[in-house]
């Protein structure tokens, strides 16, 4: 693949550019073999909601965090030097080559440490999927499904394996919410992580 | 389960109820939405990765190489099953196809163009009551390397499960 500069900050432009050189292959066959990943977990869970959700996103982790190497080989991406950078390269670059997905962020703090991602559609993921009633009902949002929370674990991992911890969670997910307001992710800075030496020196 | 498709043929008539019926403020169902066209791709990479984590997970499931290989199939049939449906709709405006040469041509072309990106290379029969679909170079081993531990492990193991999806459902 051709590999593309993450340079003069122009994410969108990009991750276009990185998504156009990428390999491609349905993303019905992606849909459907996350959704039958889904519901092997809820099965081997038993039903337990949290366990699952629990599992998608360890899963999602260890995708992410092995996934930012490619990333890095395809994009020539420049070290981010701000939090905000580290956001958009992962939503605006990031989602956009590996899943054309298109989002913005918004509702940044003060202090620029934490973001609303919001996306257009989760297609790859909730095409063709309804969340039966047994995992979205109840008061309390931890025990509904989180569907698509392998895309969090990945954020997550991948920001992690290049040193930025975060927080990174669903506040608005059409699948078990009201469908009207879509998918927005929050992206929230924990701290800097520095590379630990596994001997003392 | 957490994937359904619908049955229902979708007609304008359809697609111009589900937007009335978001005017009015209720969401339509899934069943009422129109059908995606299946145009839509995403990386190969993210592909890659999403079937290196579903193999690993049931890897720490299994006991056996043929149990993993089988939890593999069993994956893929929840693929196929669901690909008859929607190709049943998008492809062969509904006809069932009766005949087992007819289903193994629909694997063969339909199926495989869909989800793979090109018919497979070859179906033949091999015994009297044996077919053998051949696909050279099988995308979701692309990335695949088995480790010596694995054997003789072949994740294509999906895809042959996607094969028995469709036929068990036709």
């Amino acid at each position: 693949a051709r590999s593309t500069r993450v340079g003069g900050r122009n994410p969108e432009l990009a991750g276009q550019a990185a998504w156009v050189a990428t390999e491609k292959v349905n993303a019905e066959l992606f849909t459907l073999t996350y959704g039958a990943l889904v519901r092997q977990v809820l099965h081997d869970c038993e039903d337990r909601v949290v366990e699952a959700n629990k599992k998608l996103d360890e899963m999602g982790h260890a995708m992410g965090c092995r996934l930012v190497e490619d990333f890095l080989a395809k994009t020539n991406a420049r070290k981010c030097l701000s939090f905000k950078e580290s956001a958009e390269t992962v939503a605006l670059v990031g989602f956009k080559m590996f899943l054309n997905l298109e989002c913005s962020l918004e509702n940044w703090n003060d202090d620029e440490t934490q973001c609303d991602v919001r996306f257009e559609h989760l297609d790859p993921f909730t095409a063709f999927v309804e969340v039966p009633d047994r995992y979205k009902s109840g008061d309390d949002e931890q025990s509904k499904l989180k569907y698509c929370q392998v895309l969090c674990g990945a954020a997550r991992g991948a920001l992690e394996s290049v040193g930025v911890r975060v927080e990174c969670h669903f506040v608005k997910d059409a699948l078990v919410g009201d469908p009207s307001e879509g998918f927005v992710m929050r992206l929230e800075f924990m701290e800097n992580v520095e590379d630990e030496y596994p001997f003392e020196d | 389960s957490t994937c359904r498709i619908s049955c229902v043929l979708l007609t304008p008539h359809d697609a111009r109820r589900a937007r009335a019926m978001q005017r009015q403020g209720q969401t339509p169902s899934i069943v009422d939405r129109p059908l995606p066209k299946g145009r839509s791709e995403v990386s190969l990479s993210a592909f890659s990765f999403l079937f290196s984590e579903l193999v690993q997970y049931h890897r720490t499931r299994a006991s056996s190489i043929a149990e993993l290989e089988q939890k593999l199939s069993e994956a893929g049939e929840g693929v196929g099953s669901r690909m008859l449906e929607v190709l049943a709709h998008r492809e062969k405006s509904n006809r069932r196809e009766i005949r087992l040469q007819g289903i193994l041509q629909f694997i063969n072309t339909n199926v495989w163009r869909c989800l793979f990106g090109k018919v497979a290379d070859s179906l033949e029969i091999y015994n009297d009551d044996e077919y053998v679909l051949g696909d050279k170079s099988l995308v979701v081993n692309r990335y695949i390397s088995v480790p010596k531990d694995l054997g003789d492990l072949n994740c294509g193991a999906f895809a042959a499960g996607g094969g028995k999806g469709v036929l068990r459902d036709a």
